[in-house]
C-alpha cells in the first residue's frame, strides 16, 4: 500500500509537472522521445539536457535524461544528475537506489554498497527502500544479493511475510524451488485463503520435474511437522495430483475431510475431479468411501450419482474383466457390469423422488437401455419419465431426441415423428438441428425421399451449422439413388434392420440387393454395410471378403477408398494382426495416395511400427 | 562394422533388389514433390541404411536418384514423398541429360549419412530453432551437445554441427532492456552463470568464448558448421574479441574494456571484418553486422520482402549450388535477432549464396575454414516472419514445401556428398 501511494504521488508529480510545460517543451520533449526510440540517444540527450536545463523540478525531462546517460554510459553525468535532485529531495528513496545503480555501473561498487547501506540504516523500518535497493540489484544480475536484500527487509520490518512474493519469484527464477516453495508456504501460513494463487504461482516450476518433485517433497515436509494444516494439505493433494498420484491424493482428501470435519464434502471435491480427469477408479473409490461414511452428508445423494456414473464409465471400459480395486475399496467392487450401475441408477431414483440426481439418473438409465442393453421398452419408459419431468431442465429435450431414436429402432416411424413434434421451442438451435434431422431421416426410413430432402433443404444451406455435413451426405445419397428407387427403398428397408440391430436379417436384405441389382449406383454402399454387418455378427474375415471386393472388383466405387481403409484397420482392432494391418496400410498408400485418408493412414503405419515422431 | 550392421545392410541390399522392372526411382524437387522437406529425410535414412544416393544438382529443383527397391517406394508412401519409378534405360536418360557438358546440372554421390550435432542448452524447446525443428519433422537424428561437451572435445564424435541461435558473446542475446526482470531472463542468467563456474570460467563471456573457439577447432579439422540468425554474427564477435572484455556491468560484473572496438581481432573471425561493437546493453544488437539492424525494430512489408538465391556452375562449385538447390530462386524473407549480413563487412574470402536484390543485405553465406566449412543463414524462422520471444513453434507440416527450411536441409546432405576433384 505503501509503494502505491508512493507510485501514486510520482505519477500525480510528473502528470502536474506535464500540465505546466510550455508548448515549446513539450515539442522538444517529444522530438527527443522520437530520437531515443530511433536509437539516437545522443542527439536525445542533448534536448533533455536543454530540457533540464529549463525546468530542474520536471521529473519526466529528469527521468529522460538519466535513461538517456545509462545508455551512454554517462555515469558520471548520471551520478551528478541525480546527485543535484537529490539535493533538493532528500528524503527520496527512490533517487537513493538509483544512485547506488548508478555507481555500480561505473564499477565502485564499495560506493554504491555504502549509499545503499545509508540509506537503509537511515530509515530501517521503512519496506520501500528495501524493494527498490533490491530491485536495482536485480537489474544488475545480483539475484544473491537481492535475496538477501529482501530478507533483511523482512527481519527489519519484523514481518514474516514480507517481499515473501518477490523472494518466490527470484528463488524460482534461480531453480531454487525448495526455497521458493517455502516462501509460499509462509504466504499460506499466513493467509490461507490464497491457496488457489498459490498454487498458480507454484504451476510456473511445476511444469519441469525437478520443480515438481522438489515442491512435492518440500510440502510434504510440512505436512509432516503439522498434519492436521488442512492448506497445506491441499497442496500437497494437488502436487499428488499434478503428478499423477491420484492414489496419494484420496489419502490426503481422507485426512483433510476428517480433520475439516466436512462431512463428505472435501471428498467429494475430489472425486469429482478424479472423474473429469477420467479416473474413475479413484473417483469410484472416493464416492464409495462417501457413501460409506458420510451418509448424513448433503451431498450424499450426488455421490451416489458420481459413484454409478464411475461404475457406468468402468464397465464402460471393460464389463468383464476385473478393475484393479482402488485402495479402500472392496474386492467386490472389482468385479463390475454394466447391469451394476443402472441397479445403483434405479436405487437413486427411488430414494430421491424428484431431484436432480434422481432425473440424472433416469437419463442415464434410458441411455445405457438403449445403447447398452438395448432394452428399447425399458429405455423408452426411462425418457417418457423425463420427458413428462420440466424440471429436468436440458435432459428433456436430450430425451426426446434420444426417444425418437428408439422409436425408429422399434421401426415405430409414426410415433418417433410424433415424439420430435414435442421438442420444447426454448431448446437450443443446435438441439432443434438434430432434431430436424432426425425429421428428415424419419421421412427417409419411411421412404417419403422428397419430403427427406425437404426437409434437409434448410439444414444444407447453412453450412456453418455442425449438422450441415450429415445432411449434405443424406441429401447426396437420396439424390443420387432417386432414379433406382425399387433398390433405394429396398436400401433403406435394410437399414432400419440395422438400427433395430437385427444384424442378419439386414445382411440377408443387403446381399439380396447385390443380387438384384448388382448395377445400381448403392451398389458399394451396400456392400459396405454388409461388411459392417459381418463384422457385427463376429465374422470378420468374411467382412474382408466384402472388402476386399470392392477393393478389386468396383473400379469406378467412390467408396474403394473407404473400403481398403476399414479392410486394413479390421485387420489391426479385430483381428490384432498388425504385420497385416501395416501391409494394408501400405497397400492403401500404394492405391490410393490422394484419399481423404492418407494423413491418418501413414499415422497409423507410425503407431503400429513404432515410430517416435 | 559390426556383425549386425553388415546384416542390416545385406538385408538392405537384398531389399533394394527391383522386382517390376524399375531399377531407379526419382525423388523430384521440383513444384510436382508433395513433401520437400520430408525428401531430405529419406535421402538421410537410405544412406544411413548403407545405401547411396545420387543427387541431381540443379535437375528438377535438385532430386535424388535412389535405387529403386520396394522397401524405399513404400517409405515414400508413408512419409508422403513424391517418387517416380524409373527403367535402367530412363534412368540412363536422366544421368545422360544431367551430365551433358552443356547444361548445368551435374551428380554428387551421397555416400555417408553425417552424424548430426546441435548445439543447444538444456530444457531448449525444439520450436525455439528452425533448425532442429526441420530435423525432427525431416526425421533426421540428431544429438544435442551443449558447453561441457563442445569444450571436452566430445565434437570430433560428429561430422555436422548446428548452433542454435546462441549468443556468444556472454550477453544473454541482449534481452536486457525488454526482459531483465522477465523470470526465464533472470533463470537463463543464473544457469549460465552456474555452468560457466562449473566449467571453470569466473565470467560466462570468457566461457562462451572459448567454446567459440572449440567449435573452431572442429572446423578447421574437417567439421562442417552451420548456424541461424544470431549464432552467426555472436560467433564471430566472440572469435574476434578473444581476450576483450566486451561485456557491460549488467552481464558480468564489470565494466567493458574501454577500448574494446579497438583491440578486436578480427583475422580470427570466420566472415566478418571492420565491424562496429553495439555495447549499449539497452539495445537488441551486437554490432553493425545485422542489417536491417533489429534496435529499432524495422518496419518492413512481408510481402515485398524476398531474396534471391545465386545460381552457380554445377560442374564447376559443387559445393554452393549443393547449398543452394531448391524449386524456387526467390525465396520470402523473414526477420531474425540476426536477418541479414552487411554486405560491405563480409570478408572476401566468403562466398555470398543469396541476397536482398539491390541492397546491402545478404542473406546467406558459405565460407571454408582450416579443413572444414561454415555456412550461415540470416533471420529466423522462414516460416515465422517475425518470430518472437514466446511464440508457439511452427508446425511444418504445414509447410512441407518451404523454400526457406529446404536451405537449411541442403547444408545436412552437404557433408555427405564424395569428395571430387574441383574443375577450377
Amino acid at each position: 500500500m505503501r509503494a502505491l501511494t508512493a507510485v501514486t504521488f510520482l505519477i500525480a508529480g510528473a502528470l502536474s509537472v506535464l500540465v505546466a510545460q510550455d508548448p515549446d517543451q513539450t515539442r522538444k520533449l517529444q522530438l527527443a522521445q522520437s530520437l531515443e526510440q530511433a536509437g539516437e540517444i545522443e542527439q536525445a540527450s542533448i534536448i533533455y539536457e536543454q530540457l533540464v536545463q529549463s525546468d530542474s523540478t520536471n521529473y519526466v525531462f529528469f527521468e529522460a535524461l538519466r535513461r538517456a546517460y545509462v545508455q551512454l554510459k554517462e555515469y558520471d553525468k548520471a551520478i551528478r544528475l541525480v546527485e543535484r535532485r537529490r539535493a533538493f529531495r532528500p528524503g527520496d528513496v527512490l533517487l537513493t537506489a538509483q544512485l547506488g545503480g548508478l555507481y555500480y555501473d561505473r564499477g565502485d561498487t564499495v560506493q554504491a554498497a555504502a549509499l545503499w547501506n545509508a540509506a537503509i540504516n537511515e530509515q530501517p523500518k521503512i519496506r520501500q527502500i528495501y524493494a527498490l535497493i533490491a530491485q536495482q540489484m536485480m537489474e544488475r544480475r545480483l539475484y544473491d544479493k537481492a535475496i538477501a536484500m529482501y530478507t533483511r527487509g523482512r527481519v527489519a520490518t519484523g514481518n514474516p511475510v514480507e517481499f515473501v512474493e518477490d523472494l518466490a519469484l527470484l528463488r524460482s527464477a534461480t531453480q531454487d524451488y525448495r526455497g521458493a516453495v517455502e516462501e509460499y508456504l509462509r504466504l499460506l501460513r499466513s493467509a490461507p485463503q490464497q491457496l488457489g494463487y498459490i498454487q498458480s504461482r507454484i504451476a510456473s516450476f511445476t511444469l519441469r520435474q525437478d520443480g515438481l518433485t522438489a515442491a512435492r517433497a518440500t510440502v510434504a515436509l510440512e505436512v509432516k511437522r503439522s498434519p492436521n494444516d488442512i492448506p497445506v494439505r491441499t497442496l500437497l493433494a494437488w502436487l499428488a495430483m499434478e503428478q499423477g498420484d491420484y492414489d496419494a491424493a484420496l489419502e490426503h482428501y481422507r485426512v483433510i475431510d476428517r480433520v475439516a470435519r466436512a462431512n463428505g464434502s472435501e471428498l467429494y471435491n475430489f472425486a469429482q475431479r478424479s472423474a473429469r480427469e477420467g479416473s474413475y477408479r479413484i473417483a469410484a473409490a472416493a464416492y464409495k468411501e462417501i457413501l460409506d461414511n458420510y451418509a448424513s452428508a448433503p451431498t450424499h445423494p450426488y455421490a451416489r450419482f458420481g459413484y454409478a456414473r464411475a461404475v457406468e464409465e468402468l464397465s464402460a471400459a471393460d464389463s468383464v474383466r476385473p478393475v484393479e480395486p482402488a485402495s479402500g475399496a472392496s474386492i467386490a467392487e472389482s468385479y463390475i457390469s454394466i447391469d451394476r450401475s443402472v441397479a445403483l441408477y434405479e436405487e437413486i431414483v427411488r430414494d430421491y423422488p424428484n431431484t436432480e440426481p434422481a432425473f440424472q439418473s433416469m437419463f442415464r438409465i434410458g441411455f445405457v437401455k438403449y445403447t447398452r442393453l438395448f432394452d428399447l421398452d425399458g429405455a423408452l419408459t426411462a425418457f417418457a419419465s423425463i420427458r413428462r419431468e420440466s424440471r429436468a431442465g436440458a435432459l428433456v429435450a436430450e430425451s426426446i431426441l434420444l426417444s425418437s431414436d428408439v422409436a425408429v429402432a422399434k421401426n415405430d416411424l409414426v410415433t418417433a415423428r410424433e415424439i420430435l413434434k414435442s421438442m420444447p421451442a426454448g431448446a437450443p438451435q443446435e438441439t432443434r438441428d438434430r432434431g430436424s434431422f432426425r425429421n428428415a431421416q424419419i421421412a427417409y426410413y419411411g421412404t417419403l425421399f422428397d419430403t427427406a430432402l425437404a426437409l434437409l433443404a434448410p439444414l444444407t444451406s447453412a453450412v456453418d451449422r455442425d449438422l450441415a455435413n450429415d445432411a449434405l451426405s443424406l441429401q447426396y445419397f437420396i439424390a443420387e439413388n432417386n432414379a433406382n428407387k425399387d433398390a433405394l427403398e429396398a436400401y433403406v428397408r435394410a437399414e432400419i434392420l440395422v438400427r433395430q440391430r437385427k444384424h442378419s436379417e439386414a445382411l440377408v436384405r443387403f446381399e439380396e440387393i447385390l443380387r438384384t441389382a448388382p448395377q445400381a449406383l448403392l451398389a458399394d454402399d451396400a456392400m459396405i454395410q454388409s461388411a459392417e454387418l459381418h463384422v457385427a455378427l463376429g465374422k470378420p474375415l468374411n467382412a474382408l471378403q466384402v472388402l476386399q471386393k470392392i477393393v478389386s472388383e468396383m473400379p469406378s466405387s467412390i467408396v474403394r477408398d473407404r473400403a481398403q481403409f476399414r479392410f486394413a484397420e479390421i485387420c489391426e482392432t479385430i483381428l490384432r494382426d498388425t504385420p497385416r494391418a501395416v501391409r494394408e496400410y501400405e497397400r492403401f498408400l500404394e492405391v490410393f495416395p490422394h484419399s481423404l485418408y492418407t494423413e491418418e493412414v501413414r499415422k497409423r503405419i507410425r503407431s503400429l511400427r513404432g515410430d517416435t515422431l | 562394422m559390426t556383425k549386425r550392421a553388415m546384416l542390416v545392410a545385406v538385408v538392405f541390399a537384398n531389399a533394394l533388389v527391383c522386382v517390376q522392372g524399375q531399377t531407379r526411382m526419382l525423388v523430384p524437387m521440383d513444384l510436382s514433390q508433395t513433401d520437400h522437406l520430408k525428401s531430405y529425410g529419406l535421402a538421410y535414412w537410405v544412406l544411413e541404411k548403407n545405401g547411396q544416393v545420387d543427387w541431381l544438382l540443379n535437375y528438377r529443383g535438385g532430386s535424388f536418384l535412389l535405387e529403386y527397391s520396394e522397401v524405399v517406394a513404400r517409405e515414400c508412401r508413408i512419409r508422403g514423398i513424391a517418387f517416380e519409378p524409373l527403367s535402367a534405360a530412363e534412368a540412363a536418360q536422366v544421368f545422360s541429360n544431367v551430365q551433358r557438358e552443356e547444361a548445368n546440372t551435374d551428380v554428387v554421390r551421397l555416400e555417408k549419412a553425417p552424424r548430426i550435432a546441435v548445439y543447444v542448452p538444456p530444457d531448449f524447446k525444439p520450436w525455439d530453432d528452425a533448425v532442429t525443428l526441420a530435423l525432427e519433422y525431416a526425421e533426421i537424428p540428431y544429438t544435442k551437445v551443449w558447453d561441457e561437451e563442445v569444450l571436452g572435445g566430445k565434437l570430433s564424435d560428429y561430422d555436422w554441427l548446428h548452433l542454435h541461435h546462441e549468443d556468444f558473446t556472454g550477453q544473454y542475446g541482449k534481452f536486457y532492456a525488454n526482459f531483465r526482470t522477465a523470470q526465464w531472463y533472470v533463470e537463463q542468467q543464473s544457469m549460465y552463470e552456474r555452468e560457466a563456474k562449473r566449467l571453470g570460467y569466473s565470467k560466462v563471456g570468457e566461457e562462451k568464448k572459448a567454446v567459440a573457439r572449440a567449435i573452431k577447432d572442429f572446423v578447421g579439422n574437417g567439421g562442417f558448421m552451420f548456424a541461424m540468425c544470431s549464432a552467426t554474427d555472436s560467433y564471430d564477435i566472440a572469435l574476434a574479441a578473444e581476450g576483450v572484455d566486451i561485456c557491460d556491468v549488467m552481464f558480468d560484473g564489470d565494466p567493458p574494456d574501454r577500448s574494446a572496438q579497438a583491440r578486436l581481432d578480427f583475422s580470427k573471425a570466420f566472415a566478418f571484418e571492420n565491424f562496429k561493437l553495439d555495447m549499449n546493453a539497452y539495445r537488441y544488437e551486437y554490432s553493425d553486422i545485422d542489417i536491417p539492424s533489429s534496435d529499432p525494430p524495422p518496419l518492413r512489408d512481408q510481402t515485398t520482402d524476398f531474396f534471391t538465391l545465386f545460381e552457380f556452375s554445377a560442374k564447376h562449385d559443387p559445393v554452393p549450388t549443393m547449398l543452394t538447390q531448391n524449386h524456387v530462386s526467390i525465396v520470402k524473407g523473414f526477420m531474425g535477432q540476426t536477418t541479414a549480413f552487411k554486405k560491405s563487412l563480409i570478408k572476401r574470402t566468403v562466398v555470398t549464396l543469396a541476397e536482398r536484390e539491390g541492397t546491402e543485405e545478404v542473406r546467406y553465406i558459405h565460407g571454408n575454414f582450416g579443413r572444414g566449412t561454415f555456412t550461415w543463414f540470416g533471420g529466423h524462422d522462414p516460416e515465422d516472419y517475425q518470430h518472437a520471444v514466446g511464440d508457439p513453434p511452427t508446425d511444418l507440416s504445414l509447410h512441407k514445401n518451404s523454400p526457406g527450411y529446404r536451405l537449411i536441409l541442403n547444408n545436412i546432405l552437404f557433408p555427405a556428398a564424395k569428395k571430387k576433384q574441383q574443375k577450377t
